[in-house]
Order: structure tokens, then C-alpha cells, then sequence
């Protein structure tokens, strides 16, 4: 009985360390996010780990107690006066337990977030959207903003990059072909279109049109956070280290001076 | 281990393994499914795919008949079965290389991938138990097998009775359905 | 394809004058690669290309596999003899043996033992090689980045398929399994004989794979970038198909084995949980080893023919799910002998009755059932949000029955006197593992989360804590545990327990902070990657390079012990399971006479023994 209790109390003490320690951290989980769909991950990144660090505390603390506590003291083999096959408490707590957790779980975050991304998406709720077309090609990100007339978001040195405003809904449609290429089967693969301050990634797959809505929360960019990129976070090819573009996310006047900025230049 | 429970493990652990061999059919029909749905060419000759399942099923009753002659010591009758088997298995053969020939459905076509893929695979493990028959053949021709030594003859039937029927359920995924 | 009526061996070795085995299968193989290339190139209805092109390689490797099977052997020891010549064929007693085919389970299982150890420490290099170039943030060791790719698939590919699934399996599992279950044999020793020696023909078929260019895809071979890849790729499915074949050959012996060879008294109710273990991953290898093959198939074909299966034009999604169809259940057919291998280590090491036994059976078994229902969490980034709900749920459930090891394992050690031997502590080692890879598993679970840490280098470290740290640890454990079975030997305590720290530190500095460079934003299979995540892969780097530096010491530590370590006493550690009921190391069938299981072997709680060895001429009642 005493063993257990010793046990019980350093599990707790060193469990509710723990979590207050995730709690003074937790807007820095996921390092830097900057979108609602991020936030979410973030969110229920910190939920589950609030629970998960129990767990795993409860698990490696005993194999330390066990080092400390339940060793042999010398090498030899001598039979241990306890030998308890079955212990239905013990049994049925642990599998309610991992039962309840896992049920938990799935309802929340899981179910619960799904049901948040899944309402996002939907076309109602998202009629004023900035639409960006995004077409991945080995090893190249090339964004248009249609409704701009901007064929393709280049910055100074001529690189690809993009420039969203910060609060508003975008519409990434999301292709991958290559566009300076008569049309061939073999030239198109997978990629990922990720920014990871955005919290999302969604693969690009040839022969599919794909959406992502994301809204930015704050306005970052490359410069101030290498987090604030376009990656390809799906193996394409030697080149596929290289598939990154910068991003920035700016206020709506800001932006505006960018599209300007942007059209002006493709006007030679 | 006594001989009785040495052969209902090898019979166990061989039909196991043709179990298994189940697995790359089954993945090729969800493909067939996958890609074409329901759809059968119109330039499929039905005659000929049900000829060459025909030679197949036949072949299938000759092996099964010839091991059966076997565990009534009738060692002629085996080697005479598995010589019909293995000829009906070399008409299935030269009739689907007849097919292949006449290129009737082109390789580049959704359903012409999966005809291809299914038929050369499906003749792939033709061949493979026509290998294991002919060894099977080879050793009684050579050594006289009687009731008490058919196991190999039983494992080449067992073999080419599954891919009998992986042929036929092809047949008709390819040709019918 | 067995013949009941064994052939007598001669006592006479070599049966006449040849070359030696290995040599001979090395220019069989070399001759069969020359006819099956020269033979295509003949046919080819495109004149003019050249010597050796993809389609040659294709049958030529074909060849050569062959050859090499039968020139290691297997013309002697499986095809003369099923074609009704029977040719003098005997093993040789001495070290030979071990360099040509054989079917001794215990041969073949330490031939297996040294071929996935070798690739171990190929692909091992390999991953010292990534670490290196991830030092600096730019391109600097390799020369170009799709070598650097070339070199991350060749180190996944072999780990996976020629390490994780075959050391414990084909290594552990053919010699250990039958001395488990007081068996003579296996039940289709040569099948498990020719299952080795496609061990060597797909490693070289790997490594060798640069030879025709190289391939980018990492060990998933996705598609349609495989399609577009140079030639090495033809090599890495060609490689791939012969290691799982010889696991495929390795599940079935071992499957039917346990069956059918157990020794009297040993009901399934008292089966080992080692041969648990082994059934389990052998039925999972049963049913996905095919599909992936013909999945590869399909894939050689989609390249060669060339057909649109998995192109722009197809359907890319479904060669991911196909992939992980079977890639998903790998992980399991990995891990679950190192559950097995917990409680199978524990309870010997604590003198005390395994706690729950049927419960770590069930975990064992349920572990394997969800596998098949897991698969397309690697797809959230491809899904619809309504698709991923019972992905995520299966992925979620399935931590139900893999925290059943832990019970297992826990309730054995509660208020025990738990031996802190050098097995003892690498198990303890690979379950702290095991428990961070599992926990990291419960938020990639997630979807939200997953899409932000999928194809980050927070997904390498998961999966590394689950194979590395579950599997291979457990391994090493394993080595030390039944060195002395191996080899009558034991090792030095001081030097076991020290190294087992190294790869401690090693393992967890390295890949602990893999899991904050994934959340950071670093991307995978990249040579080059954005400057600010350098400090930290640098530190990575260093403890990678420790990790090495450690597997190495216990290589040279275990050879050592192998060859010169003291004598070891009959039963070192007072297992109970029936493996310690023979000499060590056993003679050539096992057991001087009929074992005889009396009671469970986890039952510490009285001096009686588990299993007997009675004299041969106690009949044998039919089963």
C-alpha cells in the first residue's frame, strides 16, 4: 500500500509540474502560427498533450521506480515473494481508462475540429474570398490572384512569392502541372503545399483541383519568420529542398499597395 | 512428428500459402474495379476467353482425377491426367498468347491496363503450376509413386486447381461483369 | 512442396568437387543476369538501345536471383530432390555451413541474424551519411541532392524490409521458435533456406540500385514520381520483392510450425508469447506481403510498359493507399515481437509470474487486427474531412490494445526484484522508447494536428522512436538475453550496461529533438533546408553520430562475447521457457529426447519446472 501511494504522489506532483509548465508555454507549442485552421491544430496539440503527460509521466516514472525500487539488489535469480498474475482492479481501471481517453480523444479535438474545418469549407461561407491559384511544378510555386489579374506574384528579384492580407478568407486552389510545358502525363507529381505558420498542409495531386481555406490572424513575414514560407512538404524530386517561396502577411492597405505594385509589373 | 501429422502440416501450411497467393489477385479486381467500374470492352471476344476458362477447368478435373488415380496406386493414371492437365494448361496458354498477339485491345487504354495486368499475371501463375506439375510428372515418370508418396502430386493440384479458379473469377471480371 | 521420405545424408562433404557456395552463387548469378539480359535484349523490338536496359535488368535480375538461390544450394538441397534425383547432400558441421544453404532452423536463423546485422550497419552508415549533410543547411557532402535522396531511400528501404522485419522474424524467430515449442525442426526448413538467401540478392539489388540512376522517392516509391525516376527505381521494387519473399517464406514455416511441431503439453493456452509474437507478424506478413508485391508489380509495369495507372491520367491516390495498405501494417509486423520480447524478457528477469499474460496475448492480437484499418492516416493531407473521421478513430483505438504490453509489463514489475542485467535495462530502455513514439502517435492521430506535423521531421522522429526504439532496442535485448543460448557465452556486465547507456543518450538526444524540428517547420527528405533550423539539427547531428558510435560498440561487444566471452553457466538468467532445456549452443535436433510441457512457463510461483525432457521412447499420442 505504501509503495502505491509513494508512487500516486510523485505521479502527481510531477504531473501537475508538468502541465503547468505546458501551460506557460502553450501559444508556443507549434513555435509560430498565424491562421484560425492553425490555432486549432495548436489547440488541441495543447489538449492532448494536458492529457498525454500524465500517461506519460505515469509510464516512465514506474520504469524509473522500478530502477530504484523493485531491483534485485544483487544479480542473483531469487524467486519474488510476490507473484500476482491477475489483479481485476488494476485491469479494468487501465482499460476504462485507455478506453475513456481514446473516446475522449476522437470527440475531442478530433470529431469536434473536423466538424469546425468541414464548416469552413463550405462554399456558403465563403463568398469574399481572396482566391490565389497555386500551381506547384517541379520545383516551382507559382501563385495568381485572379481576381487582380496577376498571372503570377513575383517579388523584386523575380522570385515567386506572395503577399496575403492579414483577416481575410483565402481560397487556395491548389493544382499540379507544369505550365510552361505542352501538356505530358509524366511531368506532373505530388506535392505538398504547406506553409507552416499557417498550421495546414494539403497534398497537391496531378489530375485534381484541390481547395484550402485559410484566414491569417496576424500579419508576419519570411523576413521576420522563416516559419512564414510556402514549402513543398512532399518528396518531388532532386530539386524538392528548393521548393519553398516567401510569404508575407500584411495589413489590407499594405496589400493593396503590393497588388498595385504587382500589376504594375506585369505590365512590363 | 508422425508421417500422418507431417503431411496435414505440409497440406495445412501449402494451402496457406495458395491463401496468400489469393491477396494479389484480389488487389488486381479492386483495381479493375477501381478504374473501370463495370465497364467490358466491346472488342472482347467473350468465345475465346470462355474457351481459354474451358481448357482450364477441364485441365483442373484432369489433375484432380490423376491425383485421385494416385491414392488408388494407379500410377498410370496419374502420369496420364497430369499429361492431359498440363496440354489443356498449354491451350490456355497459346490461346491467350493468340489475344495478346491480335493486340485487340490496346495497351494504353484504361481497360486494356487491367486486361493486360490481370491475364499476364493470371498467366504468370499458369506457368508456375504448369512448372510444378511437370516436376511433379518428371519425378513419378522417374521414380513410380504410389499412395503412400503423393503429396507433391497433391501440392501441384492443389496449386492448379487455386489458379483455375483465379482464372475463372478473372474471366469473368474481364469478360462479364 | 516437401517429400516426407528424407533423403539419407551422406557423411561425405563436398559431396564432389565444386566451388564454395557463396562464390558459386555469385557467378551463377553473374551468368543468369548475362542470359536474362542478353535474352531480352535479343527480343527487344527496339534495336540499338543499350547493353543493359531497364527491361533486360528486369529479367535479368530475375536470372540472377535464381542463380544465386541455386548456387548458394538450393539446386542440391530443393530442385534435385524434387525432381526425383537424390543427390548426396550433406551439411557440413563446421563453419561452412554456415556460408551456403541450409536447412537447419538455427543455421538459418543465425545466418539471418548476420545478414540483417550487416544491412544494419550498411544502411546505418547511410543514416550517418544523412546526419553529416544535415550539419549545414546547404548541400555540402553529397554532390548533388538527388544522390542525397538515392542514399535516404536506400537507408529506409533497407531498414525496413532487410532489418525491422527480418532480424527478429527470420533471425530470432527461426532459431528461437522451435527451441521455444520443443520442436525439432520447422516444418518447411527449405523453404526458410532459400528465405535467407533472397536476404543478400535484395540488399545488393538495393545498394546496387544507383547503378541505373538515381531514384528520389524514399522507401515509399510514391507515384507518379517513381514513374518519372531514373532506372534505380526498377531495382528498388525488384529489391524490395526479394526481401518479402524470404519474410513471406520465413511467416509461412514459422506459422505452420508453431501449429503443428509444438511439443506435448505445450497447448496454445501456454504457447510462449514470443511464438505469439511471431504467429501474429507472420499472418500479418501472410496477407500484406503479397498485396505489396503486387502492388510493386503494378507499379514496374506502370513504369516499363509503360501504362497511366498512377499518373496525372490515373490515379496517384490509389497507389498511396495500396502502398500503405501493407505500410501500415509493417509497422505493426515490426513492433510486435518487441512486445512479445518485453514480456517475454521481464518475467525472467524478475523471477515473478508474468502479470495479465492473456491480456498481453489480446494486445498482441487486437494490435494486429486494427493494423489492417489504419492505413490511410497516412493520407490526411489527401482526404475529405468526412473520410478521415474513422481513420482517426481506428488510429486512436489502436493505442486500446498496444498499451496492453504496458499493462502486461507494469503489473509484472510492480513489487518485484527486478534484475537490472543488461537485457533487463534495454527492455526498460526500448518500453520508455516504445511509450514516446506511442504518445507522439496519439497526436499524429489527430487530424488537425497531423496536417501541420505530417511530412515533417516531428513524423521521422515518431516513427524512429517506434522502430529504433521499440524494435531495435528490444533486439539488442534480445542479443544479450540469449547470448548465452547462442553461444554458451556470457559478456561483460560493465560493458553491456555501458554501451546500452551510450544508445540511450544517443538515441533520445538525436530524435527527441527531431520532434521540435518537425513542429519548427522542418520538411523531410530535403539536403538543404531554411538556416535557422541548423543549430538544432547540428546538436541532432552529434547525438546521431553517438547513436552510431554505440550500435557499433555493441556489435564489437557481442562478437567478442560470442567468440571469447566467459563460459556461460546452463540456465544464466532461470528462464523457464524450453529453449534453456538443452545445451547451448543445442545440438543438431534440439533436444536429447520428447519435451514435455507440465505448466505455463511464466509461472514463477513455485521451484517447479515448466517443460521436461523424457527419454525418446515414450510414445507419441496423435494430436
Amino acid at each position: 500500500m505504501t509503495e502505491i501511494v509513494i508512487f500516486g504522489l510523485v505521479w502527481i506532483a510531477l504531473s501537475l509540474a508538468a502541465d503547468l509548465g505546458l501551460s506557460q508555454i502553450k501559444s508556443h507549442t507549434m513555435y509560430f502560427i498565424i491562421s484560425r485552421q492553425g490555432h486549432l491544430a495548436e489547440d488541441a496539440f495543447n489538449f492532448l498533450a494536458a492529457f498525454l503527460i500524465p500517461v506519460a509521466i505515469f509510464v516512465a516514472l514506474f520504469l524509473v521506480y522500478t530502477l530504484i525500487r523493485f531491483r534485485a539488489s544483487n544479480g542473483d535469480a531469487v524467486r519474488s515473494r510476490q507473484q500476482t498474475v491477475q489483479n481485476k482492479l488494476f485491469v479494468t481501471v487501465w482499460v476504462a481508462l485507455s478506453f475513456a481517453l481514446n473516446i475522449l480523444f476522437w470527440l475531442h479535438p478530433t470529431a469536434a475540429d473536423l466538424e469546425t474545418m468541414f464548416r469552413r469549407d463550405f462554399l456558403a461561407n465563403n463568398r469574399h474570398d481572396l482566391v490565389v491559384d497555386v500551381t506547384a511544378r517541379q520545383w516551382e510555386w507559382i501563385f495568381s490572384l485572379p481576381q487582380y489579374h496577376i498571372t503570377q506574384a513575383v517579388n523584386r528579384q523575380g522570385l515567386d512569392a506572395l503577399t496575403l492580407p492579414v483577416g481575410r478568407r483565402v481560397e487556395f486552389v491548389l493544382r499540379s502541372y507544369d505550365p510552361f510545358h505542352s501538356y505530358d502525363v509524366q511531368a506532373a507529381v505530388i506535392h505538398s503545399f504547406w506553409v507552416p505558420a499557417f498550421g495546414i498542409k494539403e497534398d497537391v495531386v496531378p489530375g485534381e483541383t484541390r481547395y484550402e481555406f485559410v484566414t491569417p490572424t496576424r500579419t508576419a513575414s519570411y523576413a521576420t519568420n522563416p516559419m512564414v514560407r510556402v514549402q513543398c512538404a512532399e518528396v518531388c524530386g532532386p530539386g524538392h529542398a528548393w521548393m519553398e517561396a516567401p510569404l508575407s502577411v500584411v495589413s489590407g492597405p499594405a496589400f493593396d499597395a503590393w497588388v498595385k505594385r504587382e500589376q504594375k509589373r506585369q505590365q512590363g | 512428428m508422425h508421417t500422418a501429422t507431417k503431411l496435414e502440416a505440409y497440406r495445412f501450411g501449402f494451402r496457406l500459402f495458395v491463401l496468400t497467393q489469393t491477396v494479389p489477385f484480389i488487389l488486381i479486381w479492386a483495381t479493375a474495379y477501381l478504374f473501370n467500374g463495370l465497364y467490358v470492352s466491346p472488342r472482347l471476344n467473350q468465345w475465346t476467353g470462355a474457351a481459354e476458362s474451358l481448357a482450364l477447368v477441364v485441365s483442373g478435373l484432369c489433375a484432380t482425377r490423376a491425383v485421385a488415380a494416385l491414392r488408388q496406386s494407379d500410377g498410370a493414371g496419374f502420369l496420364a491426367g497430369f499429361k492431359a492437365a498440363m496440354l489443356l494448361g498449354l491451350v490456355n496458354l497459346g490461346l491467350l498468347a493468340y489475344q495478346w498477339g491480335t493486340r485487340f485491345v490496346p495497351v494504353s487504354s484504361r481497360f486494356g491496363e487491367i486486361y493486360y495486368i490481370l491475364t499476364g499475371v493470371s498467366a504468370f501463375y499458369t506457368g508456375i503450376g504448369l512448372a510444378a506439375m511437370l516436376l511433379a510428372f518428371l519425378r513419378a515418370a522417374r521414380t513410380g509413386w504410389g499412395p503412400h508418396s503423393y503429396w507433391d502430386a497433391e501440392a501441384a493440384m492443389t496449386l492448379w486447381n487455386f489458379q483455375v479458379l483465379m482464372a475463372v473469377i478473372s474471366y469473368l471480371i474481364v469478360y462479364w461483369i | 512442396m516437401e517429400q516426407p521420405v528424407g533423403v539419407e545424408p551422406s557423411a561425405v562433404w563436398p559431396p564432389r568437387r565444386m566451388m564454395p557456395p557463396i562464390l558459386r552463387g555469385a557467378f551463377w548469378a553473374f551468368i543468369g543476369f548475362v542470359l536474362g539480359d542478353l535474352a531480352t535484349i535479343a527480343v527487344d523490338p527496339f534495336q540499338g538501345h543499350p547493353l543493359v536496359t531497364e527491361i533486360s535488368a528486369l529479367f535479368g535480375w530475375a536470372m540472377a536471383v535464381i542463380g544465386w538461390v541455386l548456387g548458394v544450394g538450393a539446386w542440391e538441397g530443393v530442385v534435385l530432390p524434387l525432381a526425383g534425383f537424390s543427390e548426396p547432400w550433406a551439411e557440413p558441421t563446421d563453419m561452412r555451413r554456415y556460408f551456403q544453404f541450409s536447412v537447419d532452423h538455427k543455421v538459418i536463423g543465425i545466418q539471418y541474424l548476420v545478414s540483417s546485422t550487416a544491412t544494419f550497419f550498411i544502411a546505418g552508415g547511410l543514416a550517418m551519411a544523412i546526419r553529416y549533410e544535415l550539419m549545414q543547411p546547404y548541400l555540402h557532402f553529397f554532390r548533388y541532392p538527388d544522390q542525397y535522396l538515392t542514399a535516404v531511400g536506400i537507408h529506409g528501404t533497407l531498414m525496413m524490409f532487410s532489418v525491422a522485419t527480418v532480424a527478429l522474424l527470420g533471425g530470432l524467430g527461426n532459431y528461437f521458435v522451435p527451441l521455444m515449442i520443443g520442436a525439432k525442426g520447422t516444418v518447411f526448413p527449405r523453404l526458410s533456406g532459400i528465405g535467407h538467401w533472397l536476404v543478400p540478392a535484395g540488399v545488393a539489388t538495393i545498394i546496387l540500385s544507383p547503378l541505373l540512376g538515381y531514384w528520389t522517392t524514399g522507401w515509399r516509391g510514391y507515384e507518379p514520381l517513381a514513374s518519372q525516376d531514373p532506372g534505380g527505381i526498377v531495382f528498388y521494387y525488384l529489391g524490395v520483392f526479394a526481401l518479402t519473399l524470404s519474410s513471406l517464406f520465413v511467416s509461412l514455416n514459422l506459422t505452420v510450425t508453431i501449429i503443428f511441431n509444438r511439443a506435448r503439453g505445450l497447448t496454445w493456452a501456454r504457447l510462449p508469447l514470443f511464438a505469439w509474437g511471431m504467429i501474429a507478424v507472420s499472418i500479418l506478413n501472410l496477407i500484406w506481403l503479397p498485396e505489396i508485391q503486387m502492388t510493386f508489380v503494378m507499379g514496374l509495369l506502370d513504369r516499363l510498359v509503360p501504362m497511366n495507372l498512377f499518373n496525372g491520367v490515373g490515379n496517384p491516390l490509389s497507389y498511396l493507399s495500396m502502398f500503405w495498405l501493407f505500410g501500415h501494417p509493417e509497422v505493426y509486423i515490426i513492433v510486435l515481437p518487441a512486445f512479445a520480447l518485453w514480456n517475454e524478457i521481464i518475467p525472467v528477469m524478475a523471477q515473478k509470474s508474468l502479470f495479465a499474460r492473456s491480456g498481453a496475448i489480446i494486445g498482441i492480437l487486437f494490435v494486429m487486427i486494427l493494423s489492417g484499418l489504419v492505413w490511410a492516416h497516412h493520407m490526411f493531407t489527401n482526404m475529405r474531412y468526412s473520410e478521415m473521421f474513422p481513420f482517426s478513430f481506428f488510429t486512436e483505438m489502436i493505442s486500446i490494445p498496444t498499451g496492453f504490453a504496458f499493462m502486461a509489463a507494469i503489473g509484472t514489475l510492480w513489487r518485484a526484484r527486478f534484475r537490472v542485467s543488461t537485457p533487463g535495462l534495454l527492455i526498460l530502455m526500448s518500453m520508455f522508447n516504445f511509450l514516446i513514439g506511442g504518445i507522439t502517435g496519439v497526436f499524429l492521430a489527430d487530424p488537425p494536428i497531423n496536417l501541420q506535423v505530417h511530412d515533417t521531421f516531428f513524423v521521422v522522429a515518431h516513427f524512429h522512436y517506434t522502430i529504433i526504439g521499440g524494435m531495435v532496442f528490444s533486439w539488442v535485448a534480445a542479443m544479450y538475453y540469449w547470448l548465452p543460448k547462442l553461444s554458451g557465452r556470457l559478456y561483460s556486465e560493465f560493458w553491456g550496461k555501458a554501451l546500452a547507456i551510450v544508445i540511450f543518450i544517443g538515441f533520445n538526444g538525436a530524435f527527441s529533438q527531431m520532434f521540435l524540428l518537425g513542429l519548427h517547420g522542418m520538411n523531410r527528405w530535403v539536403p538543404a533546408y531554411p538556416a535557422y533550423l541548423q543549430p538544432m539539427n547540428y546538436e541532432v547531428s552529434l547525438f546521431a553520430f553517438l547513436l552510431g558510435l554505440g550500435f557499433l560498440g555493441h556489435l564489437i561487444h557481442i562478437s567478442w562475447a560470442w567468440r571469447s566471452g566467459p563460459r556461460s553457466p546452463e540456465n544464466p538468467w532461470h528462464g523457464r521457457t524450453l529453449e534453456w532445456l538443452t545445451a547451448s549452443p543445442p545440438p543438431p535436433h534440439n533436444f536429447d529426447g520428447e519435451v514435455l510441457v507440465r505448466r505455463g512457463f511464466y509461472l514463477y510461483d513455485s521451484d517447479q519446472p515448466a517443460g521436461v525432457v523424457l527419454p525418446e521412447s515414450t510414445p507419441d499420442p496423435a494430436r
